[in-house]
C-alpha cells in the first residue's frame, strides 16, 4: 500500500481528539465574508493570575480610585471596567488559562471555530502592518492565541524574540520566492492529490503565509533607539515587552498583540520571599496578600505606564487596550468575577464602571464585551462570540 | 522479500477475543446487561446524574451502550476496575471479583477488538528527530540544530496521540523545515556549522568602553602571538608581511587556513599539532584576579560569581585566540598542569560564611581542583533561537603542587571549539568581599582593575597538546567535494538515502530533483532541497503497524521500538526475528543493548517524568543557586535516563525504580544530594551504602525540580504524580474553583496541620485522601531534590522516607502494571485502548513469577505487539 495513497480520512472517526481541532479548511468558511480594515489597534493584556479584588475594586462601586486603578488616572476618562463580569463557559484552574480570549475551554463543550479574540481579528481583517498580529508570553511556550483552525500560536517567550520579530529583518524577497517556487514543486510532485486532506491544507496555510510574506518582504523595520537587557526573569522583564508593543505600535509594526502575563516561579521584589504562585493561593493570610500586592502592584506599575504612555503619545484613542485579570479570584483560581479594565479604543467610556451581574445572575458576559470590541475594530455585523450572542453596544459606542 | 513476508494482521493480538461467534451473541447480550446492572447499583451514584466524579458519566455512556465514541471514558472506567480502585476502598460496597470479571469482559466484547484501534501514526517530534540524527550520523548531544519540537504541538501530543494526524500544523511544518535546512546546509564540503544569526549586543556605555579596552588588549595578544608563531616557522616571511595590514579577524583567518593546510584531509594519519598557549603578559592587567600569568605557564583561579554564567576559557578558537575551529577528527589532548594555593581556603577568615561562600561549602577543600574539557557545540531549545552553547567533553581533578600531564581522546563530526573551565562550583567572592573584585568605575567611569585581595585556588596550565589520531566516519550522505558534485553524485545520494530510510522507490522523488534543476538549481542545491521535503512526505512522515510490505513494517517497528529510523543491524535482526530465527528473547536483547535505545529511554524518560518542564519551572536564581552554578540541566535528564536504562539492560525489578540501593549520579549530582567520595565526571552507578536518603526517580533532581514551580516544592502535584504513575491510581483533575479556606483554619499552619484541616471539604477529600498521605512524605524534598535539612530533623526525614517506603511496598504488581501502560503508550504513540489494557494484564501475569522486571516487560510488550510469523 503506498501511503501517500492512503485516505487518512476516511479513518477520522476512530481518531481520539474529541473532536477538539478543526481542519485547516473551517478557515475559508469562517473567513467567508471579504477582509475589512481594522479601526483600531487592539491589545489585549491576560494577567495569569488576575488581581486582588481588594486592590482592583474594593467596593464594585463607581469610584476608580483603587489602589491598582489609581495608577492609571491620567487616562481614567478614557477607561472603563467592568464589575463581576465573567463566562461561564471558561471553567476555572490553570488548566484553563487559555480560555480568557477564547471564552470557551478547551474541557467544556466546544463551539467552533475554537478561535481567540486577537485571531478572529487577524483573520478577518486586511493586513496594513509588517507583522499582522503579535502573540507574546514572558514564559512557557504556551500562549493565548488560537488561529481559526484552533491551534494555538507559539509565542514570542523572550524579550529578544519580540524585538526581532518586530524590529528584526524579514527574509529577502529572493529566499522567499525561492522558497514558494520548491513548495509548489513540493506541491505538485511530492503531495499526492488522494494524501491526506488535513496535511495538504496544513500546506495550503503554508503558502498562504509564504505569500503574505513575500508581500511584505519588501517593507523595511524601522530603526529603534531602545536598548534593553533581560532580566531573565519572566516578570521583571514586563517593562521591556510593555516598551517593545509600545514602540510597536507607534511604529505600525503590529496592529493587533497579545500579552499573556505568566506566573513565574520567583519574583525578586523586595518583601516578597514566596513564589508568586504560592502567594496567589492567599487564603487571606495577611503575609501572603502583602507580598501577592507588591507582585501586583509592580505589574499595575508597568500596564499603567504602558497605557498612560499611549495617551501621551496620542495614541491610545486608536487603540483599544483590554486587560483581562485571568483569574477573578487568584486564591481560589476562579475565572468568576474578574477584574477587567477596557481603555482607550474610542469607546463611550467616561470612567464609569460596568455592573456585569444584576442580583448575582450575569446580564453582560465577558464573550459580549468581545463582540462589541469587534464591532468598534471595524467587524460590524458580527453577532456574538464563540457561539455567545449579545454584545454591549448601547453602553460602549 | 516483500511478497514472503506480508503479514495480514500482524497486530491483531492472537489471543485476545475477537467478534464473538453468533451462537454466543445470546450469552454475550445476557453478560451486558448484567454489566449494565451492575454499573447502575455499584457506579451511578458518584458517575452519573447529579455527580460526574472524575468527569465520567456513566448514565450518559450507558444510554449510548457502551459505543466506541466514548472509548476513552471507558478505558478509564476498565483501567481503575482492572487495577482495583474502583469503587474506592472506602464504599460501603465493593466489586465482587465475579462482578469485576462482569463488567471487564462487557467492555471488553464492546471494545476490546483490536481493529478498532489504528496502528498508523504520524512518527513523533522525537522520532524525527532522533531519524534525522541517525541518518546524518549527528551526535545530538553535541550538536543539536533541531531543537525541542514538542515545543511546536499542541500539549495533547506529548507523549501520545501522535497517532493523529492533528499534530501537524504549520508551525511544525516550519519548525520541521527549519531544522532538516540547518543540516542540510550544514552538510558540504568545508562547511561550518552555523553557529547562529550574529546579533548586535545591547551594550550599555560602559560596557561598550571596557570591550573597547579588552579589544585592544587582546590585539597586543595576538601580537605577541603573531611573533611567536613566526619564529615557530608557522607564519612565513611573507605572511608576516602583509599581517600589519590585517585586522584580527583577518588574522584568524589566515592562521586557521594555516592549521588546514597542514592538517591531512583524509586518510590515515597521525599528526601532532602543538599549539602554543603563552598568553601576553599585558593580559594580566585587565583579567587579574580570574587568570594568572607567568613565563611558563597560564593559570585559572577558582573563581565565579552566582549571577553569571560559567563560561569556559577557550584554548582553540573562539574570542582572542589563535584558531577559530578545530577541522572535524579525533584528537588526543594532553593539558600539563599542577593546582595551587589550596592553602588559601584555610586562610579565610572565619566571619560571617566567609569561609563557605570562598570554598563553595567546603567543596574547594574536599576535592581537588576540577578542570572540565569544553567543545562550543550548536544547540538549540527551538529552531527560531539557535544558541551556542558550551558542552562538556570531558573533566580531570588536577593534583596539587605536582606538575603532570592530563589525557583525553575527544572525537568531533563537525568543526569545533575547545575550552576548558576551572568548576568546582561557584567560590562567591562577591559575596565573601563585599565588592567586585575585578572591576570598578572611577569618578571619570573609566573602567579601574582591582587586584583580588587574596590568592585563590589556581589550576597552572603549563602545556597543551593536541594530536590528531584520525579521522572521523562521515555517513554516506555528506557531500565531500561540492565543486565536483553533480546530477549523478546527487541522485546516487537520494538513492542512499532512501535505501537507509527504507522508503519505497518512489519516481516522483526523481522528478522532483529534475524540476529544482530544470528551474535552475545547481546539483548541489537541488540535492539538498530534494532530502529537505523528502523528509516531508507522508512517505517519511507516517509510520503504520498495518503495511503489507516489509520496509512498512520495519519502520514501523524501529520507530517504536528504537524510536529512529532502521539501522541495518536492526533490519537483519527484525527479519531474522519475525522469521522465528531468532526469539524473542534475543531480539529483546538486541533493542535494549542497541545504541539507539538510549535514545528510547532518553525521551520515554524526558516525557514520563516531564523533564522539559524544567524549563517552565526555571529554579529560583537564588534559592537553587547549584542549579545554575554547576549547568545542572543537562545532568538531571542524564540521571533519570540512565537509572531508567539499567533498569532495563539488567532486566531489574522495576520496583527499585523507588527503591533500590544505586545511585546513577556524577561528581556534581553528589555534591547537590550531600553524597560524599565521588569523583568522576560522567553519571554512572554508585552504591548507596548503608544511610540511603534517595527514593529512586521520585528524589531525581529533574523530577523535582520539573514538579516544583521554581521557588516552592509542591507536594500536591508529585503526590499526583506519584499516585498515577507508580501506584496506579487516577487522580482526577482539580476542580474548577479551588477552596483554600480549610488551611486557613488549621490550628498551626505547618503543612501537616494544613492538610489535615482540609481533608473534611467534601469537594477536596475525594482526591485528597489518596493525595495527602503521599503529599506529606514526599514533602521532605525541596525544589532540587535535596532533604529539606533546615525544616526536618535527620529523625523526622527519617519517618517520611519511610513513609514513602511503605507506601510502595508490597505495590509491585501496581507499579509494574503503571509503568506497563505508559510504556505501551510510549510505543505506540498513542492513548491506551481496552485491548491494551487486556494487554497489561496479560503481560503483567507473564512477568510475575520472576517479579517484574523491566526487560522481561519489555519483551512482553514486543511479543504481544509485534508477533512472530507463524
Amino acid at each position: 500500500m503506498n501511503r501517500r495513497n492512503f485516505t487518512k480520512a476516511a479513518l477520522l472517526p476512530l481518531l481520539s481528539t474529541g473532536g477538539l481541532l478543526a481542519p485547516p479548511q473551517a478557515k475559508a468558511a469562517a473567513t467567508g465574508t471579504s477582509l475589512v480594515s481594522l479601526k483600531k489597534k487592539v491589545v489585549l493584556v491576560s494577567v495569569n493570575l488576575g488581581f486582588l479584588p481588594q486592590n482592583f475594586s474594593p467596593d464594585n462601586d463607581n469610584s476608580l480610585n483603587s489602589r491598582y486603578l489609581e495608577k492609571f488616572a491620567p487616562v481614567h476618562k478614557k477607561m472603563t471596567i467592568f464589575n463581576d463580569i465573567e463566562q461561564p463557559e471558561r471553567l476555572g484552574g490553570h488548566r484553563n488559562h487559555h480560555s480568557v480570549f477564547t471564552c470557551q475551554s478547551k474541557f467544556g463543550k466546544v463551539q467552533t471555530p475554537f478561535v481567540s479574540l486577537d485571531q478572529l481579528l487577524a483573520a478577518r481583517s486586511l493586513q496594513v502592518t509588517r507583522q499582522k498580529f503579535s502573540s507574546i508570553c514572558t514564559a512557557s511556550r504556551e500562549g493565548m492565541s488560537f488561529n481559526m483552525n484552533g491551534l494555538p500560536i507559539p509565542p514570542l517567550s523572550s524579550p529578544q524574540a519580540l524585538n526581532d520579530y518586530l524590529f528584526g529583518q524579514s527574509s529577502s524577497l529572493e529566499s522567499l520566492e525561492s522558497k514558494k517556487k520548491t513548495l509548489l514543486t513540493f506541491r505538485e510532485k511530492l503531495v499526492s492529490p488522494k494524501s491526506d486532506q488535513y496535511y495538504r491544507d496544513v500546506i495550503e496555510e503554508n503558502m498562504e503565509v509564504l505569500e503574505s510574506d513575500i508581500k511584505w518582504a519588501s517593507v523595511k523595520p524601522p530603526k529603534i533607539d531602545y536598548r534593553f537587557s533581560s532580566t531573565r526573569n519572566p516578570t521583571m522583564d514586563l517593562p521591556i515587552y510593555l516598551d517593545l508593543m509600545k514602540l510597536g505600535l507607534q511604529k505600525d509594526q503590529s496592529n493587533i498583540m497579545v500579552l499573556d502575563i505568566k506566573n513565574s516561579g520567583a519574583v525578586p521584589l523586595d518583601g516578597v520571599s514566596l513564589g508568586y504562585h504560592a502567594n496567589s493561593h492567599h487564603n487571606n493570610e495577611q503575609s501572603k496578600l502583602t507580598e501577592l500586592g507588591l507582585i501586583e502592584d509592580f505589574i499595575t506599575d508597568k500596564l499603567a505606564d504602558f497605557v498612560n504612555g499611549l495617551e501621551k503619545m496620542n495614541l491610545l484613542d486608536d487603540t483599544i487596550v483590554l486587560i483581562a485579570g485571568n483569574m477573578g479570584d487568584p486564591s481560589l483560581h476562579s475565572m468568576k468575577d474578574m477584574s477587567v479594565l477596557l481603555a482607550g479604543g474610542g469607546f463611550k467610556h467616561e470612567g464609569r464602571r460596568i455592573p456585569c451581574k444584576d442580583k448575582g445572575a450575569l446580564i453582560h458576559p465577558l464573550a459580549e464585551l468581545y463582540t462589541t470590541i469587534l464591532h468598534q475594530s471595524g467587524m460590524e455585523g458580527l453577532d456574538g462570540f464563540a457561539g455567545i450572542p449579545g454584545n454591549m453596544d448601547d453602553l460602549l459606542l | 522479500m516483500k511478497a514472503a513476508l506480508v503479514l495480514p494482521a500482524i497486530f491483531f493480538v492472537a489471543s485476545l477475543p475477537l467478534l464473538a461467534a453468533p451462537e454466543d451473541n445470546a450469552a454475550t447480550e445476557s453478560s451486558y446487561k448484567d454489566a449494565h446492572a451492575i454499573f447502575k447499583d455499584s457506579c451511578v451514584r458518584c458517575h452519573g446524574g447529579e455527580k460526574t466524579k472524575g468527569g465520567i458519566n456513566l448514565v450518559s455512556m450507558l444510554e449510548r451502550d457502551i459505543s466506541f465514541d466514548d472509548v476513552d471514558d471507558w478505558s478509564e472506567v476498565y483501567s481503575q476496575i482492572q487495577s482495583g480502585n474502583m469503587p474506592p476502598e472506602d464504599e460501603e460496597e465493593r466489586l465482587n471479583p465475579k462482578e469485576e470479571d462482569t463488567l471487564l469482559r462487557a467492555l471488553q466484547d464492546k471494545l476490546g477488538n483490536s481493529r478498532n484501534y489504528r496502528s498508523e501514526r504520524m512518527i513523533s517530534p522525537d522520532e524525527y528527530k532522533y531519524s534525522i540524527a541517525d541518518l546524518f550520523q549527528l551526535d545530538l548531544k553535541n550538536y543539536d540544530p533541531i531543537g525541542d519540537l514538542y515545543n511546536f504541538v499542541s500539549p495533547e501530543h506529548k507523549f501520545y496521540t501522535v497517532q493523529s494526524n492533528r499534530m501537524m500544523n504549520r508551525f511544525y511544518f516550519t519548525a520541521l523545515m527549519d531544522g532538516t535546512e540547518r543540516i542540510l546546509r550544514e552538510y558540504q564540503d568545508g562547511n561550518q556549522p552555523l553557529q547562529g544569526k550574529a546579533r548586535s549586543p545591547q551594550l550599555t556605555e560602559k560596557e561598550i568602553r571596557i570591550r573597547a579596552q579588552r579589544s585592544a588588549k587582546w590585539q597586543e595578544a595576538i601580537e605577541q602571538l603573531t611573533e611567536e608563531l613566526s619564529e615557530d616557522g608557522v607564519l612565513s616571511p611573507e605572511d608576516l608581511a602583509v599581517v600589519e595590514n590585517l585586522r584580527y579577524g583577518q588574522l584568524q583567518n589566515r592562521l586557521e587556513g594555516e592549521i588546514a593546510r597542514r592538517t591531512p584531509k583524509s586518510t590515515n594519519y597521525t599528526t601532532t599539532l602543538r599549539f602554543p598557549m603563552k598568553m601576553s603578559p599585558k593580559i594580566k592587567d585587565t583579567t587579574d584576579g580570574f587568570f594568572e600569568y607567568d613565563t611558563d605557564h597560564w593559570g585559572i583561579r577558582g573563581k565565579s560569581w552566582t549571577e553569571n554564567d560559567n563560561m569556559p576559557i577557550m584554548l582553540l578558537g573562539g574570542y582572542g585566540q589563535q584558531f577559530r575551529i578545530l577541522p572535524p577528527g579525533k584528537y588526543r589532548l594532553t593539558i600539563r598542569a599542577t593546582a595551587t594555593d589550596r592553602e588559601t581556603i584555610a586562610n579565610v577568615p572565619e566571619v560571617q560564611d566567609k569561609e563557605a561562600a570562598w570554598s563553595n561549602n567546603g567543596r574547594l577543600k574536599s576535592e581537588p581542583c576540577k578542570l572540565v574539557v569544553f567543545k562550543d557545540a550548536n544547540r538549540t531549545k527551538t529552531t527560531s533561537d539557535p544558541l551556542t552553547h558550551a558542552t562538556p567533553v570531558g573533566a580531570f581533578y588536577i593534583e596539587d603542587d605536582k606538575i603532570r600531564d592530563y589525557t583525553l581522546d575527544v572525537s568531533f563530526h563537525w568543526n569545533t571549539q575547545l575550552g576548558v573551565l576551572f568548576e568546582n562550583g561557584v567560590t562567591n567572592v562577591l559575596k565573601a568581599e563585599g565588592k567586585h573584585p575585578i572591576m570598578h568605575f572611577d569618578e571619570n567611569d573609566n573602567v579601574v582593575y582591582a587586584k583580588a585581595e587574596r590568592k585563590l585556588p589556581t589550576i597552572r596550565i603549563y602545556d597543551v597538546t593536541l594530536e590528531r589520531t584520525g579521522d572521523v566516519a562521515m555517513g554516506d550522505l555528506f557531500i565531500d567535494e561540492a565543486d565536483s558534485f553533480d546530477d549523478h553524485a546527487a541522485k546516487e545520494k537520494i538513492k542512499t538515502f532512501i535505501a537507509r530510510a527504507y522508503l519505497d522507490d518512489a519516481p516522483e522523488y526523481s522528478d522532483f530533483y529534475d524540476s529544482l534543476r530544470d528551474s535552475g538549481a545547481p546539483p548541489l542545491d537541488a540535492y539538498v532541497d530534494t532530502l529537505k521535503w523528502m523528509f516531508m512526505t507522508s512517505d517519511y512522515l507516517y509510520i503504520d503497524g498495518s503495511s503489507d510490505d516489509f520496509n512498512g513494517q520495519l519502520r514501523y517497528a524501529s520507530y517504536s521500538l528504537l524510536k529512529t529510523v532502521p539501522s541495518k543491524g536492526f533490519a537483519k535482526s527484525f527479519q531474522a526475528y519475525q522469521s522465528g530465527e531468532m526469539s524473542v528473547e534475543k531480539f529483546t536483547n538486541f533493542i535494549v543493548e542497541d545504541q539507539a535505545f538510549e535514545n528510547f529511554v532518553s525521551s520515554f524518560s524526558r516525557q514520563w517524568l516531564r523533564l522539559s518542564e524544567i524549563d517552565q519551572n526555571a529554579p529560583d536564581r537564588v534559592k537553587y543557586a547549584p542549579f545554575y552554578d554547576d549547568n545542572l540541566e543537562v545532568e538531571f535528564e542524564e540521571e533519570s535516563a540512565s537509572y531508567i536504562e539499567h533498569l532495563f539492560t539488567n532486566n531489574r525489578k522495576l520496583s527499585e525504580l523507588v527503591d533500590s540501593d544505586y545511585h546513577f549520579i556524577n561528581d556534581k549530582l553528589a555534591v547537590l544530594y550531600g553524597i560524599e567520595n565521588v569523583r568522576h565526571n560522567d553519571i554512572r552507578r554508585v552504591d548507596a551504602g548503608v544511610v540511603n536518603e534517595r527514593m529512586g526517580i521520585l528524589s531525581h533532581a529533574g523530577f523535582m525540580a520539573a514538579s516544583s514551580n521554581g521557588v516552592e516544592d509542591l507536594p500536591f502535584r508529585r503526590a499526583k504524580w506519584m499516585s498515577e504513575n507508580i501506584l496506579d491510581k487516577a487522580i482526577p483533575p482539580p476542580p474548577d474553583e479551588i477552596d483554600v479556606t480549610a488551611f486557613g483554619k488549621a490550628e498551626k499552619q505547618d503543612f501537616a496541620s494544613r492538610i489535615k484541616a482540609h481533608i473534611n471539604n467534601e469537594s477536596c477529600s475525594e482526591c485528597h485522601k489518596l493525595l495527602d498521605p503521599i503529599a506529606l512524605d514526599i514533602q521532605i524534598f525541596d525544589g532540587l531534590g535535596r532533604l529539606k535539612d533546615e525544616e526536618f530533623s535527620a529523625g523526622e526525614a527519617e519517618k517520611h522516607l519511610e513513609g514513602l517506603r511503605d507506601k510502595v511496598t508490597s505495590s509491585d504488581r501496581r507499579i509494574a502494571s503503571a509503568f506497563t501502560k505508559n510504556l505501551i503508550t510510549f510505543v505506540n504513540g498513542r492513548k491506551p485502548g481496552i485491548n491494551d489494557l487486556q494487554i497489561v494484564s496479560q503481560i503483567l501475569d507473564e512477568t510475575k513469577s520472576d517479579e517484574y522486571r523491566a526487560k522481561d516487560i519489555l519483551r512482553g510488550v514486543i511479543s504481544h505487539y509485534f508477533p512472530q510469523l507463524e
